[in-house]
């Protein structure tokens, strides 16, 4: 297929058949340069978050102790989950099953929105609080890089939803490929945002 | 697209998850969040490190198992580990400076 287009369905029940990576990278290329830019922009972000922290600490631990890091841990283990359910697609669809391959990208997305769902109710809960994205330094990055990460699960939704639509084993393997950046971002940035103070 | 042959079978995916759960029980524990404990105190030096080493952890087994980047060349797999751990430990170093450097001392 192209770099980062969709390519048309393989027939149903096909194997895929075994091909080159690009640069020696398993997968599609382009999606690989996505997720390192990615790392790039987020690793960014942390080391932003950890210099205001060094900056005010009494404040940000304030903040920390604000949220709700229970609620960040069963969101946590949605997200795992929600990967083990695309990357069970990506092998599923290698198998030829296209049938259950849309099974498990539906599970994944279903748990992508609870993730969503979660926070959702976390901001409601925030907002009805005060804690507003104008409080102060600390709320002020924690609504962005979260709301950042949130919309890169929306994105990853329709993603999946794409992929499940144009089922081919090059298009589910690139679309999840997208989920699993959502949910390394995730498993970096709940520690960094959350607990570590 | 990546050979069949070279994805996770799914017992090693499920192998994945399980070590994924696990690593986020010691991420919460490290983290203070599983027993009830006053919510601004800081971590300390060590419970920090364990927090980022387990995220750290967490990361490699998303890049390695559901990412399937260990049928990567070898530097593919050591860049992308040395960029996740370089993060870390410059958030721990920048966080945790002080503490450092009187654990650092303390041994010196």
């Amino acid at each position: 297929m192209s770099a980062a287009g969709i390519s048309p369905p393989e027939p149903q029940g096909g194997r895929s058949a075994p091909s080159t990576a690009g640069a020696g990278l398993p997968g599609n290329l382009m999606m690989w340069v996505l997720i390192a830019s990615e790392l790039l922009a987020f690793g960014g972000f942390f080391i932003a978050f950890a210099v205001s922290y060094a900056g005010d600490p009494a404040l940000f631990r304030a903040g920390q102790a604000q949220l709700d890091r229970r609620l960040g841990v069963i969101n946590t283990l949605v997200l795992l989950t929600s990967g083990l359910f695309a990357a069970l697609a990506v092998r599923t669809r290698h198998d030829g099953d296209v049938r259950a391959t849309r099974g498990w990208l539906a599970l994944a997305a279903a748990l992508g929105l609870l993730f969503l769902g979660v926070k959702a109710a976390e901001y409601a809960k925030k907002i009805a609080h005060g804690l507003t994205i104008t409080t102060d330094s600390f709320f002020e990055l924690y609504y962005l890089l979260t709301g950042f990460h949130a919309l890169h699960v929306v994105a990853g939704i329709v993603i999946l939803a794409l992929v499940a639509w144009r089922c081919s084993a090059d298009n589910v393997e690139t679309g999840v490929a997208f989920w699993h950046m959502v949910d390394l971002v995730w498993v970096l940035l709940f520690p960094i945002v959350y607990l570590l103070r | 697209m990546t050979s069949p042959d070279t994805f996770p079978s799914r017992r090693a995916l499920l192998a994945t998850w399980a070590a994924l759960a696990a690593l986020t029980l010691v991420t919460a524990a490290a983290g203070g969040t599983l027993l009830p404990t006053d919510p601004a105190a800081p971590l300390g030096l060590a419970s920090a490190a364990a927090l980022l080493l387990a995220a750290g952890l967490k990361a490699r087994l998303v890049l390695m198992r559901y990412l399937n980047l260990r049928a990567a060349g070898e530097g593919w797999r050591v860049l992308f580990t040395v960029w996740v751990g370089l993060v870390l430990l410059i958030v721990l170093v920048i966080v945790y400076g002080p503490a450092l450097a009187d654990a650092i001392n303390s041994f010196s």
